[in-house]
C-alpha cells in the first residue's frame, strides 16, 4: 500500500512549535500522511528534548521519552526563527509549506516580524496554527501557563478527584495533548476550507478551552444554572447525576486489583445476573440507582473479591455487562487486543535503539501507518536547506557559525 | 472577513449514540455540515433517560440534559432501523450523504445488513466511519465498553491517581470527548482524501486507541526503566514546587509550577519567604524537594489569607504561572471566558436555555454554526422526508402510520 493513500500525503508542515501541544499536533498530521518538518533551535533542539525520562535515565537531547514518542517519523532542521538573519530562509520554507504550527506566547511572532499579515502576504494558502495556553486575546492571553494551570482553569481539576480530597490532576499533560489535538482538528478544518476558497487562515487555540471542551454532555453548567450549586468531583463515580441516575459507574477493587464496573443501559438486569445477588436487580434500586450507590459499590466489591480482573472482564462481558481491567502500562503494552492489532511496533531508532512505540488511533484501511523513528537533531538541514532550498552550503556553514542553524 | 464554514454542502448521517460519537457530529456541526440524527424510534440513548430521570415530565424524551449538550447543530429524523422499510429508508438518506458515522458494538451494523459493504453498494464514494471501544477485530472485539472503562484498559486511569493511592478516574466522560475530537479529525482528513481521490472509504477509530495515543510517551517510559510509572498527584517530575494550594473559602485552590530560577525568587519574594530566596542552595530544585513540607507549608500559610483570584492574578504579575481551579460559577462569570465568547448559549423550545462548552478553536476566516440548539424527537422528519427524500404527502402519512418514522417516541416492542 502506498503512501499516496494516506489522507494528507503531499500536504507541508512546518512546526516551529515546543514541547507537548505542538507535538501532539503535527503528530496527528504526519499521522494521517502529512510531510512534517520541524523547526528546532540550534544545539539544544526543541525543549521537548529535555523532557525525561531518558534512556538509562541519563539527559540526553536525542533519547526523551516524550520526544521519541511525538515526533516518531518527522524531519528535523535546525533554525533560531527568533534570529533577524534566518528570516529569509524562514520565509522561504513559509513559501513551500501549506501550515504552520507554532506556540509562542500570544504576539511574539509579530514582535519578531512574523505574524500572520506578513507569512500570508507571501503564502496566501498558508494556515498558520496558533497553540497557547490560554488564546490568542482576552485578559488572561498574556498569562504564564503551564499544563497544570491550564488544568485547573479549565475547570476539569476540580471534577477529577475524591470529594474530600484535594482536587487532582489526570495523568500525563492532557491539557496539552488536547491543546494539540484541537489544533489537528482545526487544521483539518481549515484545509477543507481552502478547498474551497483557496484562501489559508490563522486559527487561534487555547488549551485551557480544549479542556472545558471535554465537559460537552456532562451537564456541567446546566447542572449549576439549575441547582445554583457547583458540580462536585465524585471520586471515580460520574458527576452530575441525580438521585435517579444509572449506577455504577466506577472502579472497584477485586482480587487482584482493580476494575472499570458500569452500567448497560440496554442490559439493566445484567449485574444482578452475573453476581447473582437478587438486590442487584431489585426495583428499589434500579429506580433510584445514584442514591443507592454506596450500597451497590459494597454488594458489588464483595462479588470482586472472589475474581481477578480477568476473571472479572470475560464473565461480565460474556453476559454483555460492560465490566472492564484497569491495566497497567506494562500489561496494555502487551494485552492481547493490543498484540492483535499492533497497535503498538518495534521502531530501531539510531541511538535509543529499538523500542516499542504506540502507533496511532488513525491508521486507515487504506495506507499502513510509517514505522519510523524520531529524527536526530538537524538530521534534514542537508535534504531541506541544499537540496530543496538550493541554498549555498558556504552560506549554510556561515549560519552555522552564527547559531542560526 | 468571514467566508463559509469548513464544512458547507457535507451532509453526514448520524447514527451515533451517548456521548463520543456525538461529540464528533456536533464539532462536525458547528463547522457547517447538515448532521441529519438518525433517531431509535422509542427515544433517546435510553440510557440517557435512565441516567437522569423521567421525574414525570411531559417531553421528557425532549429535556435530556446531557443529549441536548452533544446533540447541538443536528437535525432529527426517527426511523426504525429492524424493519425493511426503514432500512430502505435509511439507505435512502445514505444516498445523498458524504459521510455515515455509527458507534454501535461491532456486529451491529452487519447484522443490520447496513455494514460498509451494503451502503457502499448505495453510495459508492461514501466515508463510513466505525468507532468501537477496542477494535472491530480481535479478541476483545465484542467487548462492550464506555469511555469510562476504555481509560481503565488503555492505561490511563492507571497513571492517574494521589501519590500513593488507588487508580483514578480522569475527568467525567473524558476518553468520549478525546476519542470524539480523534474522529472528527479523522472525519475531515477522509473527506480531503475523498477531495483529491474521489474515494470514500471505511474509517475505524478505536476508543481505546485514542485513549492510548494521549499519554504515549508513558509507554516508553515503561521500556526505559522497565518498572511502572509511579502516579504522581499533581507532582510535576521535575519542576518544584508544583501542584495546587489551599486558598481563602471552601475547596478553593490555586494550581501554580514553578519552572525557572527567577520564577522561584519571584514566588519567594511575593509571598515574603526571605529565608527561603536568600538560600542560594534552593536554586536547585532537588535541594528544595529535602524541604518540600516547609516549602509548600510557607506557601499555603500565604495562599490561605486570600482569595484564589487574587492569588492569580497577583503571581501572575510577577510572571508566575498560577490559575485558579475552577469550578462552573467561576467559568460562568469569568472575564476572559466572556471576551473570548466561548461558552456556547442556547435556547430550546421544551429545555430552555442552557449553557454548553463552545468549539476549542477560532478561526480568523472561515465561519462557524454556533448557537445552535439541539433537535426536538424527530424535529425534522416530516421536511426532510418531503424536501430531502422527495417523498409525497401518503408515503409520508403511511410511513408515520407504520411507526417507521414516528414522530413522537413509540413504546418499544420486543418480538
Amino acid at each position: 500500500m502506498a503512501n499516496s493513500d494516506l489522507a494528507l500525503t503531499g500536504i507541508k508542515v512546518l512546526d516551529i512549535s515546543r514541547g507537548f501541544s505542538g507535538g501532539y499536533c503535527t503528530k496527528i498530521l504526519r499521522d494521517l500522511g502529512a510531510e512534517v518538518i520541524k523547526v528546532e533551535i540550534p544545539n539544544s533542539g526543541d525543549t521537548c528534548r529535555t523532557f525525561g525520562p531518558f534512556l538509562n535515565d541519563i539527559p540526553d537531547i536525542e533519547t526523551s521519552a516524550p520526544y521519541l514518542y511525538l515526533n516518531a517519523g518527522k524531519k528535523s532542521i535546525t533554525l533560531d526563527v527568533t534570529n533577524p538573519q534566518a528570516r529569509d530562509t524562514f520565509l522561504a520554507l513559509c513559501k513551500g509549506s501549506d501550515i504552520i504550527v507554532e506556540n509562542f506566547k500570544p504576539g511574539f511572532m509579530s514582535q519578531i516580524n512574523l505574524g500572520y499579515d506578513v507569512i500570508s502576504a507571501i503564502n496566501s494558502k498558508i494556515i498558520l496554527c496558533s497553540l497557547t495556553y490560554f488564546g490568542q486575546f482576552g485578559p488572561y492571553s498574556q498569562f504564564e501557563g503551564s499544563d497544570i494551570v491550564s488544568y485547573a482553569m479549565s475547570g476539569y481539576m476540580h471534577l477529577t478527584g475524591d470529594e474530600d480530597k484535594e482536587p487532582l490532576k489526570a495523568g500525563g499533560r492532557q491539557a496539552e495533548y488536547q491543546c494539540g489535538l484541537a489544533g489537528a482538528m482545526s487544521v483539518l478544518a481549515a484545509i477543507l476550507t481552502r478547498a474551497l476558497t483557496g484562501l489559508g487562515d490563522h486559527i487561534d487555540v487555547s488549551a485551557t478551552e480544549a479542556l472545558t471542551s471535554t465537559f460537552d454532555g456532562v451537564a456541567y453548567f446546566q447542572t449549576y444554572d439549575q441547582t445554583g450549586s457547583n458540580p462536585m468531583r465524585a471520586g471515580t463515580r460520574l458527576i452530575a447525576r441525580e438521585p435517579t441516575g444509572a449506577y455504577p459507574s466506577t472502579l472497584l477493587p477485586c482480587k487482584d486489583g482493580w476494575v472499570h464496573v458500569h452500567y448497560s443501559p440496554s442490559n439493566p438486569e445484567g449485574i444482578g445476573f452475573l453476581t447473582g445477588n437478587d438486590r442487584l436487580a431489585d426495583d428499589d434500586v434500579m429506580a433510584r440507582m445514584r442514591e443507592h450507590a454506596d450500597e451497590i459499590d459494597e454488594l458489588l466489591i464483595e462479588w470482586l473479591r472472589g475474581h481477578t480482573r480477568e476473571e472479572v472482564q470475560t464473565l461480565a462481558q460474556e453476559v454483555r455487562v460492560p465490566f472492564t481491567m484497569v491495566q497497567s502500562v506494562e500489561e496494555t503494552l502487551s494485552d492481547e487486543q493490543n498484540q492483535h492489532r499492533n497497535f503498538f511496533v518495534p521502531i530501531e531508532h539510531e541511538i535509543a535503539g529499538q523500542m516499542t512505540y504506540p502507533t496511532s488511533p488513525f491508521r486507515l484501511k487504506t495506507a499502513e501507518w510509517q514505522a519510523l523513528p524520531a529524527p536526530i537533531l538537524g538530521q534534514n538541514n542537508h535534504e531541506i536547506y541544499v537540496e530543496q532550498l538550493q541554498l549555498d552550503p558556504e552560506e549554510i556553514s556561515r549560519m552555522k557559525k552564527g547559531g542560526i542553524v | 472577513m468571514s467566508t463559509s464554514t469548513p464544512l458547507t454542502n457535507i451532509r453526514i448521517a448520524d447514527l451515533t449514540n451517548v456521548i463520543a460519537g456525538p461529540v464528533a457530529t456536533r464539532v462536525l456541526g458547528h463547522l457547517g455540515a447538515e448532521i441529519i440524527k438518525v433517531e431509535l424510534p422509542w427515544g433517546r440513548a435510553i440510557g440517557n433517560i435512565a441516567m437522569h430521570g423521567d421525574n414525570g415530565d411531559s417531553r421528557a424524551y425532549n429535556k435530556v440534559k446531557t443529549f441536548n449538550e452533544v446533540n447541538r447543530a443536528k437535525k432529527s429524523i426517527a426511523i426504525d432501523l429492524t424493519h425493511e422499510t426503514g432500512k430502505n429508508l435509511f439507505k435512502e438518506i445514505v444516498s445523498v450523504s458524504d459521510i455515515v458515522i455509527q458507534n454501535y458494538s461491532p456486529r451491529v451494523m452487519g447484522n443490520l445488513g447496513l455494514a460498509y459493504e451494503n451502503l457502499r453498494k448505495v453510495k459508492p464514494d461514501i466515508i463510513m466511519v466505525s468507532m468501537p471501544a477496542l477494535g472491530l477485530e480481535g479478541p476483545w472485539s465484542n467487548y462492550i465498553s464506555f469511555g469510562p472503562g476504555t481509560d481503565a484498559l488503555g492505561g490511563l486511569s492507571s497513571v492517574t491517581g494521589y501519590k500513593n493511592g488507588r487508580p483514578h478516574k480522569p475527568g467525567n466522560f473524558y476518553a468520549d470527548h478525546n476519542s470524539g475530537f480523534h474522529v472528527a479529525t479523522g472525519i475531515m482528513a477522509s473527506l480531503f482524501r475523498k477531495y483529491q481521490t474521489g474515494e470514500g472509504q471505511h474509517l475505524e477509530i478505536v476508543l481505546r486507541e485514542a485513549t492510548m495515543s494521549v499519554i504515549g510517551e508513558y509507554f516508553i517510559e515503561y521500556q526505559f526503566r522497565g518498572k511502572e510509572p509511579e502516579r504522581l498527584g499533581n507532582d510535576h517530575p521535575v519542576f518544584f514546587p508544583h501542584g495546587i494550594f489551599a486558598c481563602k473559602g471552601s475547596d478553593s485552590w490555586i494550581a501554580i509550577s514553578i519552572e525557572s530560577e527567577k520564577e522561584w525568587h519571584s514566588l519567594c519574594e511575593l509571598i515574603g519567604a526571605t529565608d527561603l530566596k536568600n538560600d542560594s542552595s534552593l536554586v536547585k530544585v532537588d535541594s528544595r524537594r529535602l524541604i518540600s513540607q516547609k516549602i509548600e507549608a510557607q506557601i499555603t500559610k500565604w495562599t490561605m489569607q486570600r482569595d484564589n483570584k487574587q492569588v492569580m492574578h497577583l503571581m501572575q504579575n510577577q510572571g508566575i504561572r498560577a490559575g485558579i481551579v475552577a469550578k462552573a460559577s467561576d467559568l460562568l462569570s469569568d472575564e476572559h471566558v466572556a471576551e473570548r465568547e466561548y461558552l456556547d448559549t442556547v435556547e430550546h423550545p421544551d429545555a430552555g436555555t442552557y449553557t454548553s462548552p463552545g468549539l476549542p478553536f477560532k478561526f480568523s476566516r472561515a465561519s462557524t454554526n454556533l448557537g445552535v440548539t439541539a433537535p426536538m424527537f424527530s424535529e425534522h422528519s416530516l421536511h426532510l422526508l418531503s424536501e430531502l427524500l422527495a417523498k409525497d404527502t401518503e408515503t409520508i402519512k403511511s410511513l408515520i402510520d407504520l411507526g417507521t418514522t414516528p414522530l413522537e417516541p413509540i413504546d418499544r416492542v420486543y418480538t
